[in-house]
């Protein structure tokens, strides 16, 4: 016995050697977009460094870094993160606090990188990656006639057929209101304020409960990215909601059937986290990787793979001036944008603090609901 | 009547020196299961204990607020609390507070009573600013949960270092303000929902792989040996094949759009338009789970068959009976060892089933294991984890139980 | 299978009647795996035949998903695969001796308490696998082998074991005991008697509950899913992780890949069990 223990510990510590234990570990949402990072500035970055950097799938949420710093094993460096868990993260201490100016590149123009960022970071521990959208899309082979608005989302009785949602709370409750007769307009500011009574909650919830039970209409939940143009080439749902540079990916380049609706968007941002005390965190490594991938050009590359905007506006410059930017040398990106005119008549604008605020207890009444289908 | 003493060559007496060698061999045996004994109790019954004592455990949360405790002690949970004892929450959350420790606290109190998280969120930025008077009038300017006795009782409530509140839970009850036992809301009372779905679904899955797997098992034993060999296949590649193959398969065929949907609709049993729903629902778990159980009762029912000897069903025949009379009188008893061990292990697996409801099952397939590991990927509570896997490890071994009782854990077979 | 003629009719509709539910149930067992084969060789990102496929159009069809596991550019299955065969070689040495063993204790006439033992040390088939991801779990965070690949063996170990300890004792219970008598008479020692009479004859047994012990541990996903950090993925992890996150066909190759290599271990199980079974002098019927 004590030969194979001794054994098993001279394999794993060759193991930890072999693999790739120096290697920054970036956790993304996976599928095209994590292509488009890995591409766009992960690949380049690592080169340059001479680190190698590794790419790894979540679903997002703070569960998994949670669990790896009480199971005292972490192994992500870097999170790609909803707004909300930056500020939650933040507030715990799971995250190194930035010094914008100092820790990240300045624009081309010497403009510092803190006047760079199209808004304010919603905490220091946070650094702007992408601007996407939350938008939903219909299979154009399944659907009869042309679903438009919001509501035809919710209208089972026009367009009979599943439904795909996404498995939390965050974006439905915003949507089903949007989709209930409260016009968005410009931001939705009044989407959040009534969604923090209890009676706006409950018409939210109600709006899913009845297109989740109703005999012509039903819901399927993804959990991952992917699975929205999956469920909707497969058949398994008519329409789905689903981050708008999946919808893209699939339709443009793998000329899949899927129309995309734009009418009631949510306008999200997605940040980068540093984990503090992540393996590559003390030796500065993590922070090297980040500061690359992060620069003007870094951001302008991910959107030659993806419809997503970067997060500079000189990454927007270098765009602009490279159309037509996408990676198949003929599309044009900025259109493509969540931010362009046509796409942004009526938009609702994530509230990342309502949502860093509130998120336990909707999701305890989302799950609820969920479970009583 | 004198006895003879009978000597061994050495001169020991016999009796003396059959003991010391039957001894000597028992302690060979032990020996040899010693490692595995050992292995098994520090790597496996450690943690199960380990587990247990998890699900009881409540002294983060009163590490993390000791002074709250002792004042709340003297507090008769009438009325809102005073002064002092919003001074000792703000000295025990403070501290917390500044250092960002604070995060696992919210987490713990939400589990307690929802609201807390935002409420503590909101506390935790003011808490900083806070002057050092007036701690009650402060707190309760901060957020509404500070004015309500409720969450004041949900506090006092967690003092104890040792609970069995998870357990409670476990079975959607809990404690209320003087401590006795009540249904939560209905609103949340979605365990014993899952528990009896969990136990419907192991029932149908038993039930359907029985169904299945007895004729096969027949035709299997009853056939020549070259073509059994040849159906055997049929049985055990499945059974060898990664569990996540077949599920994926599964995912497959299932389809709104896969092959079974358009073969009912080819067959013209559903209307184009109206395909059935079969998967992210309860029969995408059953239909998945029956398929990949299924050699789990094949396997031991064939065993036992394989033992029955063909003449005593022509011994009924040819005494007038029916082939129906003779196969229920004589042959059906005779395969009840088989399907008792078949059936409790089909059952057994079918209750602790995750990896295939959670990808086939969809909301209103998921089974109490999808629960298990939501608490300790998603959620975190893994107190309540533990205390849902000990509910479930004691409802397995009790069925284990029943089972070595009926067949002897010595006759498990495996093909 | 045919019938005699005087075979009755009512007999005859009940007996063919009775061969196609066999035939149906055999269907529904063996039928789920080849779906797999040809949605693998789909040239389009999703899991779903296309209605070019359908109509076999030769472009529908590709390899783009088994270039996709080999040469992909953020590729984890070459990892997985070195993992998951570490893994299980490791998990399949450390259960089967340990296994073994346990079953020669096991199967000696003077183990005291055996059916205790035995009914412990089979625990870990019969307890959920979630259960006892989420117990481990909690034990290897505590003692620090959390995301660590001795960590993972150890526990596959554990659930390993079982399978040795049940074929073992299956192989001694046909054991003829004068045998390793008359070598001990001979003046063989014991060690010497178990390494040169007893294993040979026990081997196929050995052999058959190792490749069990490496199944599990191969196939095993949920004590993983719990215990792997980034270096210790396997292959079922990244199934897991693909079915539920990326759904892109290269699970589908994989998925192929692993039902050739289940097929190579069905047979070389069987050929074992017919070999210890003609050892052993047992004749089937």
């Amino acid at each position: 016995m004590k030969k194979i223990s001794k054994l098993l510990l001279a394999l794993s510590f060759v193991l930890s050697i072999t693999s790739s234990a120096f290697a920054v570990t970036v956790v993304s949402f996976g599928g095209a977009y994590t292509e488009s990072q890995k591409l766009g500035y992960g690949d380049p970055a690592a080169k340059k460094l001479g680190i190698p950097i590794d790419w790894v799938d979540y679903t997002g949420g703070l569960s998994e870094i949670k669990a790896q710093i009480e199971a005292k094993a972490i192994t992500w460096d870097i999170i790609d993160l909803y707004s909300m868990d930056t500020i939650i993260g933040c507030d715990e201490g799971l995250f190194h606090e930035f010094d914008f100016d100092k820790d990240f590149y300045p624009a081309p123009d010497g403009t510092p990188a803190s006047k760079d960022f199209f808004t304010d970071m919603p905490s220091k521990c946070a650094v702007g990656n992408i601007l996407y959208s939350w938008i939903y899309a219909y299979n154009t082979k399944n659907v009869k006639g042309t679903p438009k608005t919001i509501e035809d989302f919710f209208n089972t009785k026009k367009f009979p057929g599943k439904r795909g949602v996404y498995k939390d709370a965050l974006g439905n409750l915003e949507i089903a209101l949007a989709g209930d007769g409260m016009k968005p307009g410009k931001g939705g500011k009044e989407i959040y304020e009534a969604l923090k009574t209890p009676e706006g909650l409950e018409r939210a919830l109600n709006k899913f409960k009845t297109l989740c039970t109703d005999p012509k209409g039903g819901c399927v939940f993804w959990n991952a990215g992917a699975q929205a143009p999956e469920f909707l080439v497969s058949g398994e749902v008519v329409m789905s909601t689903g981050w708008n540079g999946r919808f893209f990916k699939a339709a443009i380049v793998e000329g899949a059937p899927i129309g995309q609706i734009w009418d009631g968007q949510i306008l999200d941002y997605e940040y980068f986290a540093l984990v503090k005390g992540g393996p590559n965190y003390e030796n500065g490594d993590a922070m090297k990787a980040l500061k690359e991938m992060t620069s003007p050009e870094g951001l302008a590359g991910s959107a030659k793979y993806i419809a997503y905007a970067p997060w500079r506006k000189s990454s927007i410059k270098i765009m602009e001036a490279g159309e037509p930017w996408f990676n198949d040398g003929k599309t044009k990106m900025v259109p493509q944008m969540p931010t362009a005119p046509a796409n942004t008549k009526s938009y609702i604008l994530m509230d990342a603090q309502f949502w860093a605020d509130n998120n336990t207890e909707l999701q305890e009444k989302w799950e609820a609901m969920k479970a009583g289908l | 009547m004198s006895t003879k003493i009978i000597l061994s060559s050495d001169g020991i007496p016999l009796e003396q020196s059959l003991k010391k060698s039957e001894r000597k061999n028992k302690i060979r045996a032990l020996l040899l299961v010693a490692p595995l004994f050992l292995f098994i109790l520090i790597i496996y019954v450690f943690p199960l204990g380990d587990m247990l004592f998890r699900s009881v455990d409540n002294r983060m949360i009163t590490e993390m607020l000791p002074n709250t405790f002792s004042a709340l002690e003297k507090w008769d949970a009438k009325e809102l609390p005073s002064e002092e004892i919003y001074e000792a929450f703000y000295n025990d959350f403070y501290p917390l507070a500044k250092a960002k420790k604070s995060g696992k606290l919210f987490q713990r109190l939400n589990y307690e009573k929802s609201g807390f998280s935002s409420g503590l969120k909101k506390t935790n930025k003011l808490i900083l600013d806070f002057k050092k008077e007036n701690y009650k009038e402060q707190f309760m300017n901060t957020h509404e949960i500070w004015r309500s006795l409720d969450y004041w009782i949900a506090i006092k409530n967690t003092s104890p270092k040792w609970t069995y509140v998870k357990y409670l839970k476990g079975i959607d009850l809990t404690l209320d303000q003087q401590k006795k036992i009540v249904q939560v809301e209905d609103e949340k009372s979605i365990h014993v929902t899952l528990w009896l779905r969990t136990l419907k679904v192991a029932f149908w899955v038993t039930v359907s792989c029985f169904l299945l797997s007895y004729p096969i098992a027949y035709l299997l034993s009853t056939i020549p040996m070259k073509y059994s060999n040849l159906l055997m296949i049929c049985v055990l590649l499945p059974f060898w094949t990664s569990l996540l193959v077949r599920t994926s398969s599964w995912m497959i065929l299932l389809q709104q759009e896969g092959p079974i949907n358009n073969l009912i609709v080819w067959l013209g049993l559903a209307a184009d338009d109206n395909r059935p729903e079969l998967m992210h629902n309860m029969i995408g778990t059953f239909i998945t789970m029956s398929q990949i159980l299924l050699p789990f009762m094949v396997l031991p029912l064939y065993s036992v068959m394989k033992t029955i000897p063909p003449s005593l069903m022509r011994a009924g025949k040819s005494l007038g009976g029916t082939p129906l009379i003779s196969f229920v009188k004589i042959y059906f008893p005779l395969t009840i060892p088989g399907i008792g061990a078949g059936c409790l292990l089909v059952f057994i697996l079918a209750i602790g089933y995750y990896i295939t409801p959670a990808l086939v099952g969809g909301a209103s397939g998921s089974l109490i294991s999808n629960m298990i590991a939501y608490h300790m990927k998603s959620s975190l509570d893994w107190a309540f984890a533990a205390a849902l896997g000990t509910m479930l490890l004691v409802a397995v071994l009790t069925i284990y139980w029943i089972y070595h009782k009926l067949v002897g854990i010595d006759n498990i077979k495996l093909g | 299978m045919a019938l005699p003629k005087y075979t009755p009719l009512h007999y005859r509709i009940w007996h063919y009647s009775y061969l196609t539910i066999c035939g149906l149930v055999f269907l529904f067992l063996v039928a789920p795996l080849f779906v797999i084969l040809p949605l693998s060789f789909n040239a389009e990102p999703f899991l779903h035949f296309s209605d070019k496929m359908l109509a076999l159009d030769p472009e529908a069809f590709s390899l783009r998903w088994y270039k996709e596991m080999i040469f992909g550019t953020k590729n984890p299955w070459g990892l997985a695969a070195k993992n998951s065969f570490i893994i299980a070689i490791f998990a399949t040495i450390g259960s089967t001796i340990l296994g073994t063993l346990a079953a020669i204790g096991l199967s000696s006439r003077y183990m005291p308490y055996k059916a205790a033992f035995m009914a412990l040390l089979i625990s870990p088939m019969i307890v959920p696998l979630i259960i006892s991801g989420t117990a481990i779990f909690f034990f290897m965070a505590k003692v620090g082998l959390a995301a660590t690949h001795t960590g993972i063996v150890l526990s596959h170990i554990i659930l390993g074991t079982p399978f040795v300890v049940i074929t073992v004792t299956a192989t001694l219970s046909g054991f003829d005991h004068s045998v390793t008598k008359a070598a001990a008479s001979l003046g063989s020692n014991p060690v010497n008697t178990f390494m040169k009479i007893t294993l040979p004859l026990i081997m196929p047994g050995v052999i058959s509950g190792a490749l069990f012990a490496f199944v599990t541990s191969f196939d095993e996903v949920v004590v993983v899913l719990f215990l792997a950090g980034l270096e210790n993925t396997t292959i079922p992890i990244q199934m897991w992780v693909g079915l539920r996150e990326q759904i892109s066909p290269t699970i589908l190759a994989v998925a192929t890949c692993l039902i050739i290599l289940s097929t190579l271990i069905l047979v070389t199980a069987e050929l074992l069990r017919r070999r210890s079974e003609r050892l052993r002098g047992i004749k089937r019927n």
